[in-house]
Formats: C-alpha cells, sequence, structure tokens
C-alpha cells in the first residue's frame, strides 16, 4: 500500500469519528431541546380563561380594591374563591372603560346574568382539602405570602393542564421534574408540609385529606 | 468523506439522543404523571381534566347513617361522577352537620369508611374452609346454603344460633322470627362495652326489660368506672357535648371522675383519675356506698321504701354488705387512701345529679355481673334511676312486624339471649352476623358455646377479619354503604331514635344479603316464616318500621338536607320517610315512665350477699393481664388508611402485639424496653414487643388489642394471633383481667 493511499485514509477515518461524534452530540442536543423545550408544549394543555382580568387595574391606586373585597368569606366563614358575576356587576353594570375584554364582561355575562366559567389553576386531588378559612383567618397568613406578585398582573395567564394525569401544573409545581426549585412552588403534600414545619405548625393527617 | 447518511450515522444519532433522553424530563414526567392517573377517580376513563372546569353537577353530596358501629351517627358522603362509568364514587365522608346523635362529626373510623368498600381484606366470593382447616377455598352459594340447610336440620340435641352484635336492626327481627320458628333457635347478643344489658337492670331495677341509657349531658358529676367516655366511647355528638358541658355552665360544670388502673386517654383528660388496683373497681363503689350510707349523705327513708333488701333483713342485706367494705378496708385493696374514697363519695353525692357509668372497655370488655350490681347499687343510692342527669330509660323502639298478626304476632320472635346465658357446647349451627358492637368478643368465648363433637359456624360478612376468620363458611354480604338497613338507638343514649343507613352505592353480584339469606335458608328447611317477608325486600321492611314509627305521633325528625328539627307530628309519612331516607333521623324527646317498683341491691333469687371474686393484688405476686384498645381497633374487623395511619405509622395507639409494662415490673422480670417478651396464662403464651411506661401500674400488662399488618394474605386463613387468645375466658364470658406471667422471649 501507498503512503499516500495510507495517508487519505486516514484523513477520511478522522473525517468520519469527527463527523461520528458530531452526529451523537448532535443526537443528544437535539434529544435534550425536544425534552426541555418541545416535550413541554406537548404534555401540557393549555387552556385559557374566558376573559381577561386585570388585577392591576383593580388593585391600583384609582380603584385601590382590596382581596378580600372580591375573594370574600361569606356569612359561615367559608371562602367564596372567584367573586360571582354579581359582584362584578356593583361597578361593570355597563361598560365603564374602553377595555373590549370589559365589553365582553358586560355583553356575554353581566347582561345575560351567566357565571364566568373560570378555570380553576389548583384545583386538589378529591381526598385533599384546603382552607383558605383556616389559613387567612386562622393562621393570619396574608394573602400575598402566596400570591405574590398576583396583584400587579395585566392579563391571567392560561392554566397547563397534564394531558396525562389532568391535574394542574399549578398543583404539582412549575418545575418538570418532581423537585420544586423551592417549597411554595406547587401544592404538594411536601409543599405544605415544609410550609407548616417552617412556621412551626405540625400537622395530622386529616387536616388535608378528609 | 462521504455525505450520505450511513446506518452506522443512525445509530450514532440515536445513542445520542438516548443518552440526552435520560437527561430530559420525558421519561420521569410520563412514568410520574402516568402514576398520578392511576390514582386519580378518572382512572382508566381520563376524564379528570374536566374537574377543573367549573362545570355544575360532578360533586355531589348523599346523606346516610354510619353503620360501622351502633352509635348511628349520620354521614354526609361526598360523591364524584365518575365519568366512564355513569356511577358514583365516594371521595370523603363527614358527619352530617347537626345530626341529633352524630353532631356533626365522625370518629377516625367513620371519616375513612368508604375506603372499606376497597378493603383487602374484603371477602368477593362465597368461601369455605378447607379440609385441612388452614384455608379457604371457594365455593357456590348455593352449596353453601345447601350444607348450611343440611346442618342446621341434622343440628339434633344442638341449638342454631344467630350472633348478632347489632340487635335492634330491622333484619335482627328478621332473624328472631326465623330462629322462633326453628324449634332450637336461639339469637344471642355478644357483650358489650356500650351497651347496659336488660339482664342487668331487671335484676337491680325490675323494670321489666325497659332499656337504660346514660344522660350524661345532664349530669354535673359523672363516676366513670373504666369507661373510655372521653375516648371513642358513645356516640361523637356526646363527645363534643360532654367537652362542652365541662369547659362552660358555670356552677353546673360537668365533673368526671374516671376509675380505673389504668393511666387511659379518659383517665389523663379527666377532672379527677382514681387508679385503683386492677379488678377492685368493685370494691371502690362498695366504699363509696358504705360513705353514703354511714354518714346519711342519701336519703335513707327513701332507699328503705324503694327496695328490698337495703336493711332491715334477718339475713343479708346491702347495708350488710357494704360493711366489710369501710374506706379503711378498701385502702387497702385498691391502693387508694381511706379519705381519698370518702372525698369522692362526697364530692358524687353533693355535685348531683350524678350518674355511675361502668361499660368498661371495648377490648377487655364488660364488668362481670356481680361487679355491675355493685355499680348499680350507687346508682341506685345517688337517685339517679330514672332521673335528669341519671340513668333514663328509654321508650320502646317499634319493630318491623305488626303488634298482633294471627301467626305473625312478635311473641313467635325468638328471645334476646346474652352470650352468657348460652350453656355450653349447646350450639351445633352458629351464625355470626357481620355488624359491628364496637366491642371485641374474644374467639374463646364463642367456641366454647360450640357444640364439641359437631358444629358449624358461618359468617355473613363483607371482611375476611375479626371472628369470621374461624368460620367454616364465609357469605359475602354487601359492604358499608353498599346495603340498605336501618339503625335504632345506640345502646348508651337516654332516649329512642331511629335512622335509616340507605344504600349509596351497589354492591358486588356476588354479595348476598342476610335478608336473601334467611329467604333461602328458610325457603330449603320449608320453614313458614311468620311475617310476610318472604315476598318483601328490606325497604319494603324498613317502609314497614317507619309507619309504626310515625303512627306513634311522637319525637321530632331531623331533615340531614336542611339541618332542621321538625316536630313528627307535623310531618306526612311520605315526608317522614323521605326525610329518614336522606340521612335524617327520628328521635324521640321523652323517656319512659318507670313502673312503680322496689329496687334490688343484690341478687333477688339467692338472697345471698354479691358472689364478688377475690380482689388481684398487685403485691400478691400475680401480674394482671389486662387487655386495652378502642372503638374500632379493638374490633380488628374494619380497620381503614385514616386508623392504620394515625394508629400503626403515627404510634398514636399501641399497636397489636405489644405490651405496656411499668420499668419496675419489667426489670423484675429481666426484660429491658423494646424487647420481645413471652406473656404465659393457663390459656397459653404468645410472645410480644414490650414497651415501658411509667404510667402503667407495676403489677399489670397493659396489653394492645387491634388490627395486625397484612392484607389479602391472611385470606389463606392465616392465624391471627391476638392477646385474647391467652386472657381466661369466665363462665360468665368476661375476660377483663388474666393472671398471667411475663419473661424473656
Amino acid at each position: 500500500m501507498k503512503a499516500t493511499e495510507v495517508g487519505k485514509k486516514s484523513t477520511t477515518k478522522n473525517a468520519d469519528d469527527v463527523r461520528g461524534k458530531t452526529i451523537f452530540f448532535f443526537g443528544i442536543v437535539g434529544m435534550l431541546l425536544f425534552g426541555w423545550i418541545i416535550f413541554p408544549l406537548f404534555i401540557y394543555e393549555q387552556v385559557d380563561q374566558p376573559i381577561q382580568f386585570s388585577h392591576r387595574t383593580h388593585s391600583g391606586d384609582n380603584v385601590a380594591l382590596k382581596c378580600a373585597d372580591c375573594h370574600s368569606f361569606d356569612k359561615d366563614g367559608r371562602f367564596v374563591g372567584i367573586p360571582a358575576v354579581s359582584k362584578c356587576a356593583g361597578c361593570h353594570s355597563h361598560t365603564i372603560g374602553a377595555s373590549g375584554e370589559e365589553k365582553r364582561l358586560v355583553e356575554d355575562y353581566v347582561i345575560k346574568n351567566r357565571e364566568i366559567p373560570w378555570v380553576v389553576y389548583s384545583s386538589q386531588p378529591e381526598n385533599v382539602y384546603f382552607s383558605h378559612a383556616t389559613h387567612v383567618k386562622l393562621g393570619k397568613v396574608d394573602c400575598i405570602s402566596c400570591h405574590f406578585g398576583h396583584q400587579y398582573t395585566d392579563r391571567l395567564r392560561p392554566a397547563m393542564f397534564s394531558r396525562i394525569s389532568g391535574y394542574s401544573l399549578d398543583v404539582f409545581g412549575s418545575t418538570l421534574f418532581d423537585v420544586p426549585s423551592t417549597p411554595s412552588t406547587g401544592m404538594r403534600m411536601d409543599d405544605c408540609a415544609g410550609c407548616h414545619s417552617k412556621h412551626g405548625f405540625k400537622e395530622t393527617c386529616i387536616d388535608c385529606h378528609k | 468523506m462521504s455525505h450520505t447518511i450511513s446506518r452506522r450515522d443512525w445509530l450514532k444519532l440515536v445513542g445520542g439522543s438516548a443518552i440526552g433522553f435520560v437527561f430530559t424530563p420525558i421519561p420521569w414526567k410520563i412514568l410520574d404523571e402516568s402514576a398520578k392517573w392511576t390514582q386519580s377517580s378518572s382512572f382508566p376513563y381520563g376524564r379528570h381534566r374536566e374537574a377543573h372546569l367549573q362545570s355544575d353537577g360532578r360533586i355531589s353530596f348523599r346523606y346516610t347513617t354510619c353503620t360501622l358501629c351502633p352509635m348511628a351517627c349520620g354521614v354526609r358522603v361526598r360523591c364524584a361522577a365518575d365519568g366512564g362509568r355513569g356511577s358514583l364514587e365516594a371521595v370523603g365522608m363527614t358527619g352530617t352537620p347537626g345530626h341529633p346523635i352524630g353532631g356533626g362529626s365522625l370518629c377516625a373510623m367513620g371519616l375513612a369508611g368508604h375506603f372499606l368498600r376497597y378493603h383487602p381484606d374484603r371477602v368477593g366470593n362465597p368461601v369455605k374452609r378447607t379440609i385441612d382447616k388452614r384455608r379457604f377455598a371457594p365455593v357456590p352459594y348455593d352449596e353453601a346454603i345447601s350444607n348450611v340447610v343440611l346442618a342446621i336440620s341434622a343440628s339434633g340435641n344442638g341449638s342454631v344460633a344467630i350472633l348478632d352484635s347489632h340487635p335492634d336492626r330491622t333484619i335482627s327481627y328478621v332473624y328472631r322470627d326465623f330462629l322462633g320458628k326453628l324449634k332450637n333457635g336461639i339469637y344471642v347478643i355478644p357483650p358489650s362495652c356500650d351497651s347496659m344489658p336488660t339482664t342487668v337492670t331487671d335484676r337491680s331495677l325490675n323494670t321489666g326489660g325497659l332499656e337504660f341509657g346514660y344522660d350524661l349531658i345532664n349530669s354535673r358529676t359523672i363516676v366513670s368506672f373504666g369507661t373510655p367516655i372521653l375516648d371513642g366511647w358513645g356516640t361523637q355528638g356526646q363527645f363534643g357535648s360532654i367537652s362542652e358541658a365541662r369547659r362552660h355552665r358555670g356552677q353546673d360544670k360537668l365533673r368526671l371522675i374516671q376509675i380505673e388502673p389504668i393511666h387511659s386517654r379518659t383517665a389523663q383528660l379527666a377532672d379527677e383519675w382514681i387508679p385503683v388496683r386492677p379488678g377492685t373497681e368493685y370494691a371502690f363503689a362498695l366504699a363509696m356506698a358504705h360513705v353514703m350510707v354511714h354518714e346519711k349523705l342519701c336519703d335513707i327513708d327513701r332507699l328503705r321504701r324503694d327496695s328490698k333488701d337495703f336493711d332491715g333483713l334477718a339475713g343479708n342485706s346491702f347495708v350488710r354488705l357494704i360493711e366489710r367494705f369501710s374506706p379503711k378496708c378498701v385502702a387497702e385493696m385498691t391502693g387508694i387512701p381511706a379519705d381519698r374514697i370518702a372525698a369522692a363519695a362526697k364530692e358524687t353525692v353533693t355535685r348531683r345529679p350524678s350518674v355511675v357509668v361502668f361499660g368498661g372497655n371495648p377490648a377487655s370488655g364488660p364488668f362481670r355481673p356481680e361487679e355491675q350490681a355493685a355499680f348499680m347499687g350507687l346508682n341506685i343510692l345517688l337517685g339517679s334511676i330514672g332521673t335528669r342527669g341519671g340513668l333514663v330509660a328509654r321508650r320502646e323502639l317499634p319493630g318491623p312486624f305488626p303488634a298482633s298478626h294471627g301467626s305473625d304476632n312478635p311473641g313467635h320472635l325468638a328471645v334476646k339471649t346474652q352470650l352468657a346465658d348460652v350453656p355450653d357446647g349447646s350450639i351445633g349451627v352458629l351464625i355470626i352476623d357481620g355488624a359491628d358492637s364496637g366491642s371485641i368478643v374474644p374467639w374463646q368465648a364463642i367456641q366454647r358455646k360450640l357444640s364439641a363433637d359437631r358444629h358449624l359456624v358461618v359468617s355473613l360478612t363483607s371482611y375476611l377479619a375479626g371472628n369470621s376468620v374461624n368460620a367454616d363458611y364465609i357469605l359475602p354480604s354487601p359492604a358499608y354503604l353498599e346495603m340498605s338497613g336501618d339503625v335504632p338507638t345506640p345502646p348508651s343514649a337516654p332516649f329512642a331514635s331511629y335512622s335509616l343507613a340507605s344504600r349509596v352505592f351497589p354492591g358486588p353480584a356476588t354479595a348476598v344479603s342476610p335478608l336473601d339469606f334467611v329467604k333461602r335458608t328458610s325457603a330449603a328447611l320449608s320453614v313458614r316464616l311468620g311475617y310476610r317477608y318472604q315476598s318483601y325486600d328490606m325497604e319494603s321492611l324498613l317502609r314497614k318500621r317507619a309507619e309504626k314509627i310515625f303512627s306513634r305521633g311522637i319525637g321530632r325528625v331531623f331533615n340531614a338536607e336542611t339541618g332542621e328539627n321538625e316536630k313528627l307530628t307535623a310531618l306526612s309519612l311520605s315526608q317522614f320517610w323521605n326525610m329518614l331516607s336522606g340521612g335524617g333521623c327520628w328521635i324521640d324527646e321523652v323517656p319512659a315512665k318507670l313502673p312503680t317498683t322496689r329496687f334490688a341491691f343484690l341478687d333477688s333469687e339467692s338472697r345471698t350477699p354479691v358472689n364478688i371474686t377475690s380482689p388481684k393484688r398487685a403485691d400478691s405476686g400475680e401480674i394482671a393481664l389486662m387487655p386495652v384498645g378502642t372503638r374500632g381497633i379493638g374490633t380488628a374487623a374494619q380497620s381503614n388508611p385514616i386508623m392504620s395511619k394515625l394508629n400503626r405509622e403515627s404510634d398514636l395507639r399501641m399497636p397489636a402485639g405489644t405490651v405496656s409494662l411499668n420499668p419496675v415490673t419489667g426489670e423484675a422480670a429481666g426484660l429491658k424496653d423494646g424487647v420481645k417478651a413471652r406473656v404465659l396464662t393457663t390459656a397459653g403464651s404468645m410472645t410480644v414487643k414490650v414497651r415501658f411506661d411509667r404510667s402503667a401500674m407495676p403489677g399489670t400488662i397493659l396489653a394492645a388489642v387491634g388490627d395486625l399488618t397484612g392484607g389479602s394474605e391472611r385470606t389463606n386463613g392465616e392465624t391471627q394471633d391476638s392477646i385474647l387468645q391467652i386472657c381466661k375466658i369466665e363462665n360468665d364470658s368476661t375476660w377483663r383481667i388474666t393472671n398471667a406471667a411475663i419473661e424473656p422471649a
């Protein structure tokens, strides 16, 4: 075999090695990109709220509503949660601004006396019970302790539901792995226990599992 | 270099992707989400997502009555529609708010009662014990019935008995009618720590079969002999009311004096705990009576007038009996100073109305009849019989059958017989109803009643647990919430009440109700049942009973839907039925009038002093073995996940197979905390785990009774070792205390 042929083969082999490693590396990177960017788009179903709502507008200086003005407790102490349309109609019996969303609120819901089918971000499994009243009234926990920044939002973000389990991303934490970055990113049992432990509260099973 | 993609390139790409795949969330997330999906109520239909939309109708509530024990608590079942199957699934249980008996609360057993349908010990098909007696094997239902019928026909001199732990239900009347038609049928009630047997009240109070309950809420002083009043005894509503009455009411604040050797939860929570030595509770009671009589703290004239044997008899009298039980003498027996005995007696008298409660512990059973007579004597001295805040007689709750219907006369019903009154070795065929009294009955107490040479035991139950593991045949009945039934007055309640336990979910096709069992058995035996229920279903019988209650026109009815009470007279029959079947409750508000009678402190027949056995003495060298447990955990029959979590994993209750010893007692026996030991009695021995507890009285072994770990593997008939197996069963079917020894295993 001539030396030039040996050299050519050696060069080709080196090139093939580089090409092979590149393809191998491309496989790794491609899968990582797919797994971390595209897969989440696939596994979670995004559900938009029926209409948009600006917490910033309502809690800002002009309107200056407090959380409890809309998200109130009834006379039995039960947390009402999302206000009924009748509450909105107190101010929005007719349009008072230029927002298209407000127009939809008035025309589609207030005038027709229909409730808004809000999408709930954090419905717990059926065997779990979370009491706002216990935390807010008994535990004196401020709303913003858990819902920090909510009052500054202009839009309602879409809810994300797993296409497999059906549970909300808000329940099981905002990270894809099952280890949330901070204890308060979800409403898992570990999150509850972590916060309780942090504040020196002991809980029993039946506090949450009714 | 070639520009075509070779097979090797593809392999490298796939290899790289495979490595990258492991570092993406894909496999882990899919695994995690799939696991969550399998735990959701929508599995395997995948419709759970819809629950996150605020759609109406997915969650609904059903109201019914708990039948896990006789306490008749109202239950609100939270149900979720199971979209794929179009049926309901229970997802939560709470007490019915405002319920007159349950008070809106449920115990740990009831809170997770809906899980019991899926209990691993649930019996799916009829099974019979194999010839080697070690296993159960499936058997066709018809074959099982045929063999039961054959056994009844061939029972000869042996009797046919039905053991009913929850008497006075409509099915109980059916049992009694069936047994009444057999020449050798007997209807048997096991001992329970909740009920006060009419044999006791009839003997002491001579009240002709009236049933009594405790009016605890209106008392000012409760003297409890070993009864776990604040730990699962009675109804949940009663517990709440007692707690309220102990905190508030000013001068009339309720005071609880707990007298027992065990530092139980009730003892811990009581206003005063008097730790008498094991087996000396009766002596303490008689010493209290001694103080009351000698210091003339009670109405002596009334007692002479109203009782047959208070004093003055030439022979024995109550006064002569209590002469032997002076506080000084009893102080030595009980280990309680004489002045403390006197102080308890004086306080009980001065803070009237007072009532003496003597139910006993669910695991160790009721007191002996002689001891109960001593406690009842205290109630008579205190004037607590038939008075507000004392022992109150209930008005009778009508049964489902007509009062007089030719051959259907209820006189043909088999009479209620206490297990203790059944002759030993007399039962040829025993049918055990699956209802639970909340108190455990050791198998030996039942076994001694069975014919030694030939007997057959049939269990109509949903679970292979408790005494059903000793049956020859297990015929599965629908589980809790799967069968309609009724819940009569709770045993310790002061007033009569009636609730329906409506079916919430359908039971499995293989489950056969006890009513159908009786119908088929009686048809095969050609027994003509008295009433026409051969053609009735359970709901029709329940309606008959509701009609009879309605016809009395007394009491009020609680509406579970609205939480309000209405006078029965303000309702139509259909409204009454709808309220009952909707989880409501009828409750009487007036006690029964007591007949003019004379009380008896002593045994009315032999006229001899109460025959009380010698007390156990801690310093006598014998160790007293005492079973302990609570309702539910004591029955070893129906443990649910919450109880398992609370009692075993969280160690809130001493687990079965464990004994608690005072370190002094343990070290004297050569034991250390946490070691294995062997407990020996005349009935056998058992290996247990030792736990040192300074609150345990020296000279006692507190042995936990409860369910054991395990589940479906027990369907092979593995023996459940229980400390009760080595307890001595007395002739009167009690087993409170057994002389024992303990040594290192």
